[in-house]
């Protein structure tokens, strides 16, 4: 017995909890389905649009597909009428059924009968799949010339899906479209403009045919504008505003970049453009499009400058979804107009106090979008001023926008000090990681400017209100970094400040259990500087870190542990807190390009990067051990040579990590450039053993080691992670006392903090396990994923930092040993679905036989959400040897890469 | 283009769902909730737009990064249009006026209780006045008539199939 529809709903509604719901239903599904079942041919109507009901309540009704198609199958208008519908509210359009249903469709649309046409049409236009589209185009083609208005605009639409879903149909409309925009319907006209505006996105081609027709649009327009009282198509006191918006729409993209042809729309533009509505929502839709259309296209400065001061006439006035409106569209015109924008700077930014956020994120994107060096410093405080009222999600977006600000738009380095403290103190919670980055960058390009911000952020500091886990780790950073400018020039300035006084602080928060862990990490930091920056206070600190020896976090346990160690080791101490270099601004984008162009030959770029770790290094020559620390960081086998050659080694390691990646003919020259810079003729013939064995440009050790190196470099340099990213590097060494300081030495240092100290120190294993402040392990492992057929990947891994969440760079290298060159090469990357890869194209598709030369392409995976992982991919290469493709597919799993 | 049409009451309960975009069965009720937390939570003074890309849900982010909420709130009711830029959103307020116009007229004085007993008809002038995510019709009175002359083709084909049926069983 079958209930009406009318009764299961009022059932369902009687019922009050969620389980009585999915009783009633699941019975009523099992009614149905039998009713299916004996082809219940009665009450097959009646049926679907119960499922019609089931499904908006969100119970699954697959079953009932089929029994549409039976449906729409039937003579009958009602049986259609209720079919149609319930396939395009039960279907989806990646279903077969669909499939099954076009032939019913196509002869739904040769009937004779309108109405049923019309459901034809319209469910095409809806569900309408690839295959659909592409078979019934030319019936919807006919259509277009139907007798009645209704089934002409029913089938533009459906050809919009058409040409939307199948491109190489849009010649079929071109010649047609013209037509349509001359009927008398207005609804039908009112397709024709959407159908081609849809024609003139997929080809543009045909915008110089279609810019004929602006005099006839225009004419269109005129009337409509001018047009008395309509009935027909009146709405509230307007003449069919759809039509007009969307001439209005058309003529904004006919008119864009033609001088000619935006000509003859400006006087009507003018017109409408400049009329008074304001009042009702129709007038102000007609005038907003009309400013739209005149922003975009070339229209005279007079014009433009009218149209902005209509927007801002919508700012300060006090409809809301105007405000939205005119914001947007500003927006817009933000780079064309920037000039007659000024003058509304106030009216903008008043609205980043509205009590909306719709339009407060708008006016915030604007703001941002007229900001520029010379205005950079008032805007900055608008927004400064509104983050303590806004709401949480909101604050987000203005420190992000202030951040940018900070950076873009700089005038001078105090103001930018400035404002990062005043962001970091008032919005510190809502702030990205990589402010640390700027003002660590900033401090340390001007000198003079140390004191000034190390004095600033003790000061805030000091101050209860700023407690904050960013802002404290930023003073604190900055602090221990400058302890020493700051005592040594207050005291110059008759402000003491008392050393004690900064410990104590140091103490209190490192003690307080509302400070995050992290945040203890870096006031360890801060303490260990002070202790080589200031005198007198090691056995204060020595006690301060102590306790923190037993800490449950064993990150702040091991550093503590570490610390309290380098306490006997006076000169290693200061040797590892001594002030981290200025970071070359230049220095980023080199090194990338180093990575990228391992294979150019002699790089003038190479030379300079490894200049700059020659001074680097030169610097700390003194010290014994240094090179010991290098060679094991590059897990290199060229260590026990090394100890016999300390004082140079370094040089010589460095140079053969260039050598192997250059070519032969460089050797002389890099060999000269030791000469010139060493003079150390037993380095040379040293260094040309080593390379007698490592000279295999594709030798996995070396690459490894210059990777490695590279990364130091950042690190030495202090660049994003400017805090001090500590690595893990060589692992266990095993080696004696004196060495394993070393390496931990060689490595804090080369990690641009001093953090990574190495952990076994005393312990005589498991050294150099380095650790940062940001946890980012920094080793950039290679391996090699496929050797076969003379085709041989290796990939070189490094890790990079997208959005403050660590991503990996894959620098993929393809070489062939055949002799036949490989050709039409393509590589394929999957990774798992919490991972993103994004490839860039290969330096070559062909990869050159006999080792000769080397293809690149480089890609990096993303991960979604930010947990430890480890890599796994699923690689595809293809490519044709002899003539012959080849396609080897492998999972590629077990990679040195965790991040 | 548009991609969904939803009314939703003020309790959060779907009265239509529509979508002109396929989407999988078990993600659309999440997909309306998402929505209906951030509309509920405006003031009816504030405007009638809000920017999809601070609602975090997948399905909306397929859809692209500039989809705005168009809606309105009427007494019991929030009518909600999904579109993306190339819609105005001006003009979008203007249809919704129509699509309510429409049903008031049809159901004369619509009331939330028309829409859960009459899912059909209101499908059915939603269709009137969208078709595959486009503008069909912008004038309530069209709406209605085609309305009108489809029901009445409707009756019209159910009395002769009856007629045809008493003079099967009578021969």
């Amino acid at each position: 017995m079958s209930i009406k529809l009318h009764d299961l709903i009022t059932k369902v509604r009687e019922s009050s909890t969620t389980s009585g719901i999915r009783e009633i239903i699941s019975e009523e599904c099992v009614q149905i389905r039998n009713a299916f079942r004996k082809e219940d041919t009665k009450n097959r109507p009646r049926n679907i649009s119960k499922l019609i009901y089931i499904d908006f309540l969100g119970f699954p009704t697959d079953f009932g597909q089929l029994e549409c198609l039976k449906l729409i199958a039937h003579p009958s208008y009602v049986c259609k009428r209720i079919g149609y519908l319930g396939l395009s509210v039960l279907l989806t359009e990646n279903e077969e059924v669909l499939f099954m249903s076009t032939n019913i469709i196509r002869t739904d649309l040769a009937s004779e009968n309108k109405f049923i046409v019309a459901l034809a049409l319209s469910s095409l236009g809806n569900i309408g799949s690839v295959e659909m589209l592409r078979d019934l185009a030319p019936e919807v083609e006919k259509l277009l010339k139907s007798q009645t208005a209704y089934i002409r605009k029913k089938a533009a639409l459906a050809a919009i899906r058409t040409i939307r879903f199948v491109p190489e149909t849009v010649d079929r409309y071109v010649g047609r479209v013209k037509s349509l925009l001359s009927d008398k319907n207005h609804g039908v006209v009112v397709g024709g403009l959407q159908l081609l505006i849809e024609i003139l996105k997929i080809e543009p081609k045909t915008i110089s045919e279609f810019r004929k027709l602006v005099p006839g649009l225009l004419r269109m327009l005129k009337s409509l504008v001018d047009a008395g009282y309509a009935p027909e198509y009146d709405f509230e006191g307007v003449t069919d505003p759809f039509l007009q918006v969307f001439i209005l729409r058309l003529l904004r993209i006919l008119g864009k970049d033609s001088k000619k042809y935006s000509n003859q729309m400006i006087d009507l533009l003018t017109q409408v453009g400049t009329s008074s509505g304001l009042n009702k929502n129709v007038e102000n839709c007609i005038l907003y499009e009309s400013v739209s259309t005149i922003l975009t296209i070339e229209s005279p400065n007079r014009l433009r400058v009218t149209a902005i001061n209509t927007l801002s006439k919508f700012l300060s006035g006090k409809d809301n979804n105007m405000k939205y409106i005119a914001l947007n569209t500003l927006l817009k015109g933000v780079n064309k107009d920037s000039k007659s924008l000024k003058r509304h700077r106030k009216v903008i930014v008043k609205c980043l106090r509205d009590k909306d956020i719709s339009i407060r994120r708008r006016a915030l994107d604007l703001v941002f979008g007229i900001m520029n060096k010379k205005n950079v410093k008032e805007l900055t405080q608008e927004l400064l001023d509104c983050l303590p009222k806004a709401e949480h999600d909101f604050r987000f977006d203005i420190t992000a926008k202030v951040c940018t600000a900070i950076e873009k738009f700089s005038p001078d380095d105090q103001w930018q000090i400035d404002t990062l403290v005043q962001v970091l103190t008032i919005g510190g919670q809502y702030i990205r990681d990589d402010v640390i980055a700027i003002m660590t960058h900033v401090t340390g390009r001007n000198q003079e400017l140390q004191y000034y911000a190390s004095k600033k952020l003790y000061n805030s500091l000091l101050d209860d209100r700023y407690r904050n886990q960013k802002f404290i780790q930023v003073a604190a950073w900055v602090i221990g970094e400058f302890g020493d400018i700051l005592l040594k020039k207050s005291i110059e300035e008759n402000e003491s400040i008392d050393p004690s006084q900064i410990i104590d602080l140091c103490q209190i928060i490192i003690t307080s259990s509302r400070n995050e862990d992290l945040t203890k990490y870096f006031i360890l930091n801060t303490l260990i500087k002070l202790s080589t920056r200031i005198e007198g206070f090691n056995e204060t600190i020595k006690e301060i870190i102590k306790p923190f020896m037993k800490h449950v976090n064993i990150e702040i346990q091991q550093r503590a542990c570490e610390y309290f160690r380098l306490f006997e080791d006076k000169e290693l101490l200061v040797f590892s807190f001594d002030r981290i270099p200025v970071k070359d601004d230049n220095m980023e984008a080199q090194e990338i390009e180093t990575v990228q162009e391992t294979t150019n030959e002699n790089s003038t770029k190479n030379t300079k990067v490894q200049e700059n770790i020659n001074q680097q290094l030169s610097h700390n020559d003194n010290q014994k051990s240094q090179g010991t620390g290098m060679k094991i960081m590059g897990g290199n086998n060229v260590i026990t040579q090394n100890k016999t050659q300390q004082p140079s080694s370094i040089e010589n390691l460095l140079q053969l990590d260039f050598n192997s990646n250059n070519n032969n003919q460089n050797v002389n020259k890099q060999t000269t450039n030791i000469q010139n810079t060493q003079s150390n003729q037993s380095t040379e013939d040293f260094l040309s053993d080593i390379f007698g064995t490592n000279n295999n440009p594709n030798s996995n050790n070396t690459q490894n080691v210059q990777n490695t190196k590279i990364q130091n470099v950042m690190g030495i340099l202090g660049t994003e992670n400017g805090m001090g990213t500590g690595t893990g590097m060589g692992r266990g060494t095993g080696m004696g006392r004196g060495t394993g300081m070393g390496t931990g030495m060689g490595m804090g240092r080369g990690m641009g903090m001093g953090t990574g100290m190495g952990t076994g120190m005393g312990r005589g294993t498991g050294m150099g396990t380095g650790r940062g402040n940001v946890n980012t392990p920094k080793k950039n492992p290679s391996a090699i994923i496929y050797n076969q057929d003379g085709l041989k990947i290796q990939m070189n891994f490094k890790l990079v930092s997208v959005n403050g969440i660590p991503a990996a760079m894959v620098q993929t290298i393809f070489t062939n040993s055949t002799p036949t060159p490989m050709t039409n090469l393509i590589f394929q990357v999957a990774v798992p679905k919490h991972l993103q890869v994004q490839m860039a194209p290969p330096s070559s598709k062909i990869i050159p036989g006999n080792n000769t030369g080397k293809v690149t392409q480089t890609f990096r995976v993303i991960k979604k959400q930010n947990i430890k992982t480890k890599l796994t991919m699923m690689t595809r290469i293809q490519y044709k040897f002899n003539g012959m493709p080849v396609s080897k597919q492998q999972e590629v799993k077990n990679l040195p890469l965790i991040f | 283009m548009i991609f969904s049409v939803l009314i939703v009451n003020n309790r959060g309960k779907p009265r239509l769902i529509k979508f002109y975009v396929p989407i999988d069965e078990e993600k659309r009720l999440p997909l309306v909730g998402a929505i209906y937390d951030v509309v509920s939570q405006r003031s009816d003074k504030m405007c009638n737009f809000f920017d999809g890309n601070h609602i975090d849900n997948e399905e909306l982010k397929k859809w692209g990064s500039d989809i705005k909420f168009i809606y309105r709130h009427f007494a019991t009711l929030y009518f909600i249009f999904v579109v993306d830029g190339t819609e105005s959103e001006l003009g979008m307020i203007d249809l919704i006026q129509i699509f309510v116009e429409s049903l008031d007229q049809y159901f004369e004085n619509v009331c939330e209780l028309d829409l859960i007993f009459h899912t059909d008809k209101v499908h059915q002038i939603l269709d009137q006045v969208i078709s595959g995510g486009l503008i069909l019709e912008t004038e309530p009175q069209m709406i209605l008539n085609r309305i009108q002359e489809q029901d009445d083709f409707a009756k019209k084909t159910k009395k002769e199939s009856k007629k045809k049926n008493k003079k099967g069983r009578r021969k």
